[in-house]
Parts: structure tokens; sequence; C-alpha cells
């Protein structure tokens, strides 16, 4: 089954920040609290991106790249995830942080 | 607490104009925050700033004057009375008054801001990466600016906001105050004037030059390298952090790290950018890259913005 999460909607219109310690809605917390259940349930996540401020890069590097440094291959990443985007420039930078093996922190 | 015994005030004249942007005005402002903060912090002594001769406050020099006295007012835990005598300009009045200056040195002449110049000064302060500030400066932007401008300046905000609040506060700031772990907060300005809309974010960290060796140490040793030794100025070191996020990003369709203050401007056909950070000038007009020094330093880092109003999609 695919589910769909309007990050803007079920996350914050205001992802920013790395870590968790930088504030509530940072990469860390993203990854934490949507990527990383859905990857480990075997779930399908479609991700619509568009509707929020925007994305810096310390948010999106921490919430994909990280997963590739928790352990998910970027194969499994892609299998369950799916990025929707009007941007598709932001979409190719997420996946370059997830084929870059998080090591672009 | 404050009592009402007779209290003796130290005088300090405020500079005349309130930028970074002229060398004479920033010396000027520089000493003035320089003496602030030694009457005060150092000194412990009641201190009455005179306004009096003020007669331009420009948004880079009114934003580090605000964030100078807000930490001077938490570092002197209210003990030490500050007060102002008020401008003898209306328009620099209805400033201080609009940014919240006023209400913080208790001063009690009736200023309405009227001119739209000033009411369109919006100020929002915090630690940490807190997104949604945006909305304090710029909510009132939305169906204004160019969504993708719109969009690249709240990643400029929140990418300066994690840089301040991971980098900045590293060490003990470099004004001989001897103070350790403060909290990591920043402060930011908008301004709409002519057509312009200038957004201005601060920290009173340690500065980008002192926050490099740590944060790239790979860019540093070869730069120290390139120099054999030499001194490398504030300038040089600014502009060579901004050129290593842009090579980092390998495909150039967005900036990662500091290029992403850049990238914001790169929406507009005219748009700036400024950093100034310690000694360290870097300017982005018009797309070309200039960087300078001075001989005095901002004792941290500030980041102006300047776009048109109602900007065309580059």
């Amino acid at each position: 089954m695919q589910t769909l999460l309007k990050v803007a909607e079920g996350f914050s219109k205001y992802p920013a920040g790395r870590f968790l310690t930088d504030g509530p809605y940072s990469g860390e917390a993203f990854r934490k609290r949507i990527l990383e259940p859905a990857i480990r349930d075997g779930k399908h996540l479609t991700l619509d991106l568009d509707g929020t401020r925007g994305y810096g890069s310390s948010f999106l590097e921490e919430a994909f790249g990280g997963l590739v440094r928790a352990g998910f291959s970027a194969e499994r990443i892609k299998t369950f995830i799916e990025l929707k985007s009007k941007d598709s420039s932001l979409i190719q930078e997420i996946w370059d942080y997830v084929n870059n093996g998080g090591t672009d922190s | 607490m404050h009592t009402n015994a007779i209290v003796d005030y130290s005088n300090i004249q405020a500079p005349e104009v309130f930028t970074l942007g002229d060398v004479e005005a920033r010396i000027e402002l520089l000493k003035f925050l320089s003496k602030l903060r030694n009457l005060v912090v150092q000194k412990g002594k009641a201190t009455r700033i005179n306004f009096s001769g003020t007669r331009k406050m420009i948004a880079d020099g009114t934003l580090l004057f605000t964030a100078e006295l807000r930490r001077i007012l938490r570092l002197s835990m209210a003990r030490v009375p500050i007060s102002c005598i008020g401008p003898r300009n209306q328009k620099v009045a209805q400033v201080l008054s609009q940014i919240g200056v006023f209400a913080l040195l208790r001063y009690r002449g009736k200023v309405r801001p009227s001119l739209p110049d000033v009411v369109n000064w919006r100020f929002a302060t915090g630690n940490g990466v807190v997104g949604n500030k945006y909305d304090d400066v710029l909510g009132a932007y939305d169906g204004i600016l160019a969504e993708s401008l719109s969009q690249g300046l709240y990643v400029g905000l929140v990418e300066a906001m994690t840089n301040s609040h991971h980098h900045a506060y590293i060490a003990r700031r470099g004004d001989g105050l001897g103070i350790e772990n403060e909290p990591r907060d920043w402060w930011m300005f908008t301004q709409e004037r002519d057509g312009n809309l200038s957004v201005v974010f601060c920290d009173l960290g340690v500065g980008i030059p002192e926050t490099l060796p740590r944060t790239r140490p790979s860019l540093w040793q070869s730069l120290t390298d390139r120099l054999s030794g030499r001194r490398m100025s504030d300038g040089t070191i600014i502009y060579e952090a901004i050129l290593d996020s842009r090579s980092r990003t390998g495909a150039s369709y967005r900036g990662r790290g500091l290029r992403q203050l850049v990238d914001v401007i790169q929406k507009v056909p005219v748009g700036k950018l400024m950093i100034f950070s310690n000694g360290g000038l870097y300017t982005c007009i018009g797309g070309i890259e200039k960087h300078f020094d001075f001989k005095d330093s901002i004792l941290g880092t500030l980041i102006i913005w300047n776009v048109p109003v109602r900007p065309l999609e580059a």
C-alpha cells in the first residue's frame, strides 16, 4: 500500500535545521519520525514536498543522507520512498545525498 | 531592580549615522558599541545614550546596535540602568520606537511610528533554528514576492540560523568581556524602502574567519599551505569559504552550505548580498563577487539580502 504524506501538513510547513537540538522540525526529526519507521516497516511512502516554506541543505542532508548513515541501503530507500515536487532540482538533490552514501554532511 | 535614588549616569554619544556600509560611519559605530559594552558590562556604570545627534539609521548598523544592546541588557541582568536622550530627528525617533529600542531603554517620550518606510521595519530574534520566525518578518510578503524568491529567502535565513547555532558560539567572543557559554542568539530585520526589501540577519559569535579552521579543516589546510604561513585577511577567508561551498556542490542546480546564502539573490535580476564577518566583507552584486577588509571587527556575522519587492523571475 502506498501512503501519501504532504510534508507541509504531516510534518511542518517550516522544516529547518539538522539535528533535534537545532529545533523541532529538523532533518533528524523528520528522519526519525517519518522516514525510518516507514522503511523499517516496509511501507511505501510518497512524500509531497511542495507547500513548505523551503528546504535547506542541512535539513535534507540529515534527513536523507542520514538514512544511509543509519544503515539503510540506497536501494532500500528508493524502494520505499517516492518523491513528488514541482521542483525537480529538489528531488535530484535528495537522491544525491542518498547516492553519496551520507558523506555530504 | 531600579530605585528612585539619583543615579550618576555616564553619557555616551550615539553615532550620527548607524551603518556598516561607510568606513568612517562604521568606525564610529563600532567605537560606540565597544564603549557601551565597556561602561555597562565591564564597569557596571549607569549609562545614558544620547541620540540627539543621530540623523540616519540604516538597517545593517541598526541591527548590529539592537543585537548588542539586547546582549548588554542580558549580561547586565537589568542591574545597571541604561537610559537615553531622544533624537531630534523625528524619523530616527520613529525607527527607535518601531524596533523596540525605546521600550528597552524605558524612554518616556511619545513617538508613534507613521512614516511608510518606518512602519515597514520588522524585527525578530531567537535562538536555534526556528523556521516559523520567517513569517514574523516576511509573512506579509506572501503573494508579493515570487515563490522561488520567498523560498530562497527562507532557505537563506534557516541556513544562517543553522550556521549560527552550530558554529558561531563555539568559543568566547573577541570583545574582551570573557563571557563563556552564551546563548546562541540571532537577530533579524526586514525593511522595505523605495521598492527594495532588505533582509538582515546577524549573530554576535566569533565570526566565519574564526570558525572556518574547525568547520572546514581541509579547506583551511589548503589555504594555509597556499599562503605559506602568511596571515589571510577576513574578507579572503569568507570569499574562499563561499567558493568552496560552491565547488562542493558539484552539480550547480542547488547550493549547499554558505552557497545557499548567495543563491537567494540569483533568483532576481538585481539582487545584492553582503556578508560582514569580523573584519571582512563579501559582496555579490549583479552576479559579481568581491571581497574587502576593514581594520576593525564587527565581532560577529551580519548578512544582508537586498531584493526588489516585485521581482521578475530570473
